[in-house]
């Protein structure tokens, strides 16, 4: 982990510093998270190419006033959420609300492929999985997409959804133990035979 | 080792058990040790965040790192990234010169020369040719020797095809606006930043946002060059990230063997003149005339010994075979006789 720290902070140093070759690197490492992230927010692809060009533009403009990023991605994710919230604003000004979260649908499709994985799951089961998924609030999908899949700490999430550290770790216990207790039962007749 | 007991919390906060879950072949391995060491409460836990996790699969919309590959190199050619360092470079960006590219205004002119652009065999693109060309998704455009073609792209563009030439693209160009060129071309891209226009052939892709280009590439040489005449252009290496700016009147040669050479001025003239049918000859020796004009006029020469000429120079606009032919005998005393379709060179 020390490492991975060190590493961005070295990347980002030449980056900060004009090394088109840092720049070549960290977009197109970043870009892909950046990107489906981006998309839930606000699923328009040119929208979303868009704004990541815009937020890469700003960047390498003041590049040399830039400060440390320890977590490149991190702080990418974080600048291109707010990006497009601040996008989103300006093309419809009228509700606008201090609260940017309560901005924003979080759009994710789960994949169905629950018929597979959950094989041994009644039909009532997975209905009931199918559910709870729905039920699921959009704070909660995008905490569990950004736990889950782009990997990031509970610190992390916490800043980037302006949310409190525990409350993030709420959010998503909360959301997992309705699948949890959906799952048990499933789980028991499977363990039995 | 101790079995300490392991709720499925913990096992949804442990960031390699998730990553395992995720993507099985990196880390798999490791928890399947684990988890002959684990006692049956800990096994039903893992069991649980597992199937937790696999039910939260998001379904992503792929990009592909070809599309991301295109927008670094609008986003470099917008934001005049140049290689290496930019800071220390500013003060060092090109002055251009005025010259031939003012004749050029409406447009930027991008020539590039290809050897061996045999595209269709190039396995990672183009899978396919008869394939694809029989699932009706590609668009073809071929041209013989002696014929120029105009095309007309969905997007407003217009390339002028050269003798000799190939100019392949997807039937939903709009979107994503690619082409595969073997010969020569010349386009003239309608502006659009959000969808960079990129022109591939076998050792380079060139990517503009809104110009007009030349794309030359001929099998039989062994090297591409880009040729800009107004406007900015990005050459990009297909195997390496390596990349490179082109301003206006500039060229880039990429050599099969060696990779790119540094971008120099040009006289945009000797590069893109054949699009309004200026044949130019520029320290050209015999090979070379008999090349271009063979594929200009679709004729055959026939020769005991090849003639020496070394270097000549000569630019005909809208001239005929018999013209050109008079020019370079004018110069150079080439003795020739034309029999119908064929250059009979005389001793």
């Amino acid at each position: 982990m020390a490492g991975e720290a060190s590493q961005d902070l070295e990347l980002w140093e030449e980056f900060k510093q004009g090394e088109s070759k840092a720049l070549d690197k960290i977009y197109m490492e970043q870009f892909p998270s950046m990107y489906s992230y981006g998309l839930k927010i606000h699923n328009d692809h040119d929208f979303i190419i868009d704004s990541i060009q815009e937020l890469f533009a700003e960047l390498w403009a003041k590049r040399e006033s830039l400060g440390e990023a320890s977590s490149i991605k991190f702080y990418l994710l974080k600048s291109i959420k707010r990006k497009i919230i601040k996008k989103l604003n300006r093309l419809s000004p009228t509700s606008s609300l201090n609260n940017i979260n309560e901005r924003y649908n979080f759009e994710v499709e789960y994949s169905i492929e629950h018929d597979i994985i959950l094989s041994d799951t009644s039909v009532e089961q997975s209905q009931g999985l199918i559910k709870a998924l729905n039920k699921l609030s959009d704070r909660q999908r995008e905490i569990i997409y950004l736990r889950f899949y782009l990997g990031l700490k509970f610190e992390q999430i916490s800043e980037i959804m302006s949310i409190k550290n525990q409350s993030a770790r709420n959010l998503l216990f909360d959301g997992v133990s309705k699948l949890k207790a959906i799952l048990i039962s499933s789980l028991i007749i499977f363990c039995i035979f | 080792m101790t079995n300490k007991e392991r709720s499925v919390e913990d096992y949804l906060d442990d960031e390699n058990f998730v990553k395992s879950v995720l993507y099985p072949d990196e880390l798999n391995s490791t928890f399947r040790n684990k988890l002959e060491e684990n006692n049956q409460a800990n096994l039903r836990n893992m069991e649980l965040a597992k199937k937790i996790i696999l039910s939260l699969k998001v379904e992503e919309k792929e990009i592909r790192i070809e599309t991301i590959k295109t927008n670094l190199a609008a986003f470099r050619i917008i934001n005049n990234v140049s290689e290496g360092n930019n800071n220390k470079n500013n003060s060092k960006i090109h002055k251009l010169v005025s010259g031939y590219w003012v004749k050029w205004a409406a447009a930027a002119v991008v020539v590039f020369a290809v050897g061996i652009a045999v595209f269709y065999n190039n396995t990672n693109q183009s899978p396919d040719l008869i394939s694809e060309s029989s699932t009706d998704e590609w668009i073809i455009k071929s041209n013989p020797k002696g014929q120029k073609l105009v095309v007309s792209l969905e997007d407003g563009s217009i390339v002028k095809l050269n003798a000799e030439s190939t100019l392949k693209y997807h039937a939903n160009f709009r979107t994503s606006r690619m082409v595969e060129l073997t010969g020569e071309a010349f386009f003239e891209v309608k502006r659009d930043t959000l969808h960079p226009f990129v022109v591939k052939t076998e050792k380079i892709q060139t990517t503009v946002l809104g110009t007009s280009f030349n794309v030359r590439s001929y099998d039989d040489e062994h090297k591409s060059s880009v040729v800009v005449a107004t406007g900015k252009v990005a050459v990009a290496d297909n195997e390496s990230q390596k990349q490179v700016i082109l301003l206006p009147s500039q060229i880039v040669n990429f050599h099969d063997d060696e990779g790119f050479d540094e971008a120099r001025e040009i006289d945009l003239i000797n590069h893109i003149g054949w699009k309004d049918n200026v044949l130019v000859f520029e320290n050209a020796d015999f090979g070379k005339i008999e090349k271009e004009l063979k594929r200009w006029f679709n004729v055959d020469f026939e020769y005991d010994s090849k003639p020496i000429i070394t270097s000549f120079n000569g630019e005909f606009k809208n001239q005929s075979l018999e013209n050109i032919l008079e020019g370079v005998r004018f110069s150079t005393g080439l003795k020739y006789k034309l029999d119908k379709q064929k250059v009979i060179i005389l001793h």
